[in-house]
């Protein structure tokens, strides 16, 4: 896992305060995971449940990606998980953050994160095609 | 990337007689200017390849260098390391000044984790900087004291055109075991209490208001003829702690200023994307150097906020406060017409709190959309006379928080008049002051300095 690109982009999210948990993610399969120690620890007490909701919000993923769909997200008690689907895929970066985080500041390296990962799994294809250019 | 190891030695060790830099020195004017970024966390790593990214573009040493990061490297070596980065590789003596801002955009992308500078080099140009302490508690003195350092050293300059980047310690929000961060209280009975210990607190400790307006009039009273913009510093939007840079030392509570004087003209312009109700009221009390505002229309100000805006109050809490409200802002006109906006810092009971002070007591509801926001870059870019040699933007961290990585959208449209050389930074205020004109701390604004 170290050596793999994506897990070192999802490294440098999971050392933000309020990124407590990051992967890649499709129904049913968590793909690249950060290379370290996993998730913090504040997760795992509810990890269960937000594992059966993530794969919940999956289906409707698979069903609506290839229609554009290209963000979602859902609270669970003091959480939020925020799911950025790469484009014309079933696959989505999924983030779990505190409810009272400052989300807007996140979702800026959020973005940043989605695109870097876009340019490492298409390295010839134009990456950043939800925000423009 | 480079590594560490690659980075170059400082300039001014350099041999620099190449045969690149004997051409620009023939040139007499030769005007540069480059970007740089780091992503890196270490603060010292960053600090030096932030500077690094920047000055290898350059063949002469910079003019100034403006240098801007996010709170982060506070827990990852501090700022005092980062600036020994910085200076590990900027030529000894270049004025420097700088701060923390939410977030930024450059050439590079949109961040709210990093550090970017832009670093000037031009012949023509003669280049002080000033500064001043103890911004929340004499904040006109702090504003002076930078105002004189700057006008002392630039009395001989001979170049017309007169500029000022001014970055002020923004407000910070007074945290008590009892209030938590006094974001959202909603008891009424302790709307006195909570006003009363905002101003205890900016004056005695120097946390709360940030009075940055009051710096602002000090600096500009005797410098009436510049042009200026500015932000006010910030963390990442939790208002603990925010610090500025001044060559190589970290200050907090103070005003730091970029003065020069040019040959380049000077292209400032604001706008917000904020759109008129025709909803309006009267602030008939207001204390705290009018930051606080107790009564709209003689009733409870916070009564007539939720009427007028038409949100429920059981929908604002700590969490979304600053999300929401810079959708639905009030306004008031300054004397001269400038419109200043005021999204709620707080709900203090019955007050309301701002971020800054009130310039009228007749105010109206604003409302915004994400369009609109962004339509504002268009309207402050549409009447660029031409391509710009370099652009500084001072922007609200609100309209980052609001935007999220909508954000990009504001990059994009700049980067359609400008494709390098241009830094975008979202503090907690935004000052800006046209030649001859009365300085203004606003909020929610876009404004744009550029340089042709």
């Amino acid at each position: 896992m170290k050596d793999d690109p994506i897990a070192r982009v999802l490294d440098d999210l999971l050392k933000l305060d309020d990124i407590l948990a990051c992967m890649v993610a499709r129904r049913n399969m968590i793909s690249v995971m950060p290379s370290g120690e996993g998730f913090k620890p504040e997760v795992n007490q509810i990890w269960d449940n937000i594992h059966r909701a993530m794969d919940d919000v999956f289906g409707v993923i698979s069903a609506y990606s290839q229609i554009g769909l290209g963000e979602m997200e859902f609270r669970l008690q003091d959480y939020e998980v925020l799911f950025y689907v790469f484009p014309d895929t079933e696959n989505a970066l999924v983030t779990i953050v505190p409810a009272l985080a400052n989300k807007g500041l996140l979702e800026v390296e959020l973005e940043n994160a989605r695109r870097e990962i876009l340019k490492i799994m298409n390295p010839h294809e134009e990456t950043q095609k939800v925000i423009g250019r | 990337m480079q590594e560490l190891e690659q980075i170059p030695k400082p300039v001014e060790e350099q041999n620099t007689d190449t045969s690149q830099t004997k051409e620009k020195k023939k040139n007499a004017s030769g005007f540069e200017a480059a970007v740089g970024t780091s992503r890196k966390w270490n603060a010292r790593e960053a600090g030096r390849e932030v500077a690094e990214t920047a000055i290898r573009q350059l063949h002469e040493p910079p003019s100034f260098f403006l240098l801007f990061s996010t709170i982060h490297y506070e827990k990852y070596g501090g700022f005092q390391e980062f600036l020994n980065g910085v200076w590990d590789v900027l030529p000894k003596g270049t004025p420097l000044v700088g701060g923390t801002v939410a977030g930024f955009a450059n050439p590079e992308g949109c961040y709210s984790r990093g550090t970017t500078a832009i670093a000037i080099s031009y012949l023509n140009m003669d280049v002080a900087i000033g500064m001043g302490n103890n911004t929340k508690r004499r904040p006109k003195n702090a504003g002076n004291t930078a105002s004189d350092m700057i006008k002392n050293k630039l009395k001989s300059s001979q170049f017309k055109n007169k500029f000022l980047f001014s970055i002020i310690s923004g407000p910070t929000l007074p945290k008590s075991p009892l209030f938590g961060t006094m974001k959202v209280i909603k008891n009424k009975k302790y709307s006195q209490l909570l006003s009363k210990l905002t101003y205890l607190s900016t004056r005695l400790n120097q946390v709360g208001l940030g009075r940055e307006s009051e710096v602002l009039n000090g600096l500009c009273e005797k410098m009436m003829d510049y042009a200026l913009i500015g932000i006010s510093t910030n963390d990442d939007n939790k208002y603990l702690n925010h610090y500025q840079f001044l060559g190589s030392k970290v200050l907090k509570n103070s005003v730091v200023v970029l003065g020069f004087h040019t040959d380049l003209n000077i292209f400032i312009k604001t706008s917000y994307g904020l759109i008129p109700t025709g909803k309006k009221a009267k602030i008939t009390a207001s204390e705290n150097w009018n930051y606080v505002v107790k009564k709209l229309d003689g009733r409870p100000a916070v009564d007539v906020y939720f009427e007028q805006t038409g949100i429920s109050k059981d929908i604002i809490n700590a969490e979304n406060i600053h999300r929401i409200t810079p959708f639905l802002p009030l306004g008031c006109y300054h004397q001269d017409g400038t419109l200043h906006p005021y999204p709620i810092a707080s709900f203090l009971g019955d007050y309301l709190l701002f971020g800054h002070d009130t310039v009228n007591e007749e105010i109206e509801f604003l409302s915004a959309s994400g369009e609109s926001l962004i339509y504002a870059v268009d309207e402050a870019i549409a009447s660029l006379p031409e391509k710009p040699k370099f652009m500084i933007v001072s922007s609200c961290a609100g309209r980052l928080e609001t935007l999220g990585r909508e954000i990009y959208h504001e990059r994009n449209k700049i980067m359609e008049k400008i494709d390098d050389n241009f830094i975008i930074l979202y503090g907690l205020g935004e000052a800006r002051k046209d030649p001859m004109k009365l300085p203004h701390m606003l909020q929610e604004s876009f404004n744009v300095a550029a340089f042709y």
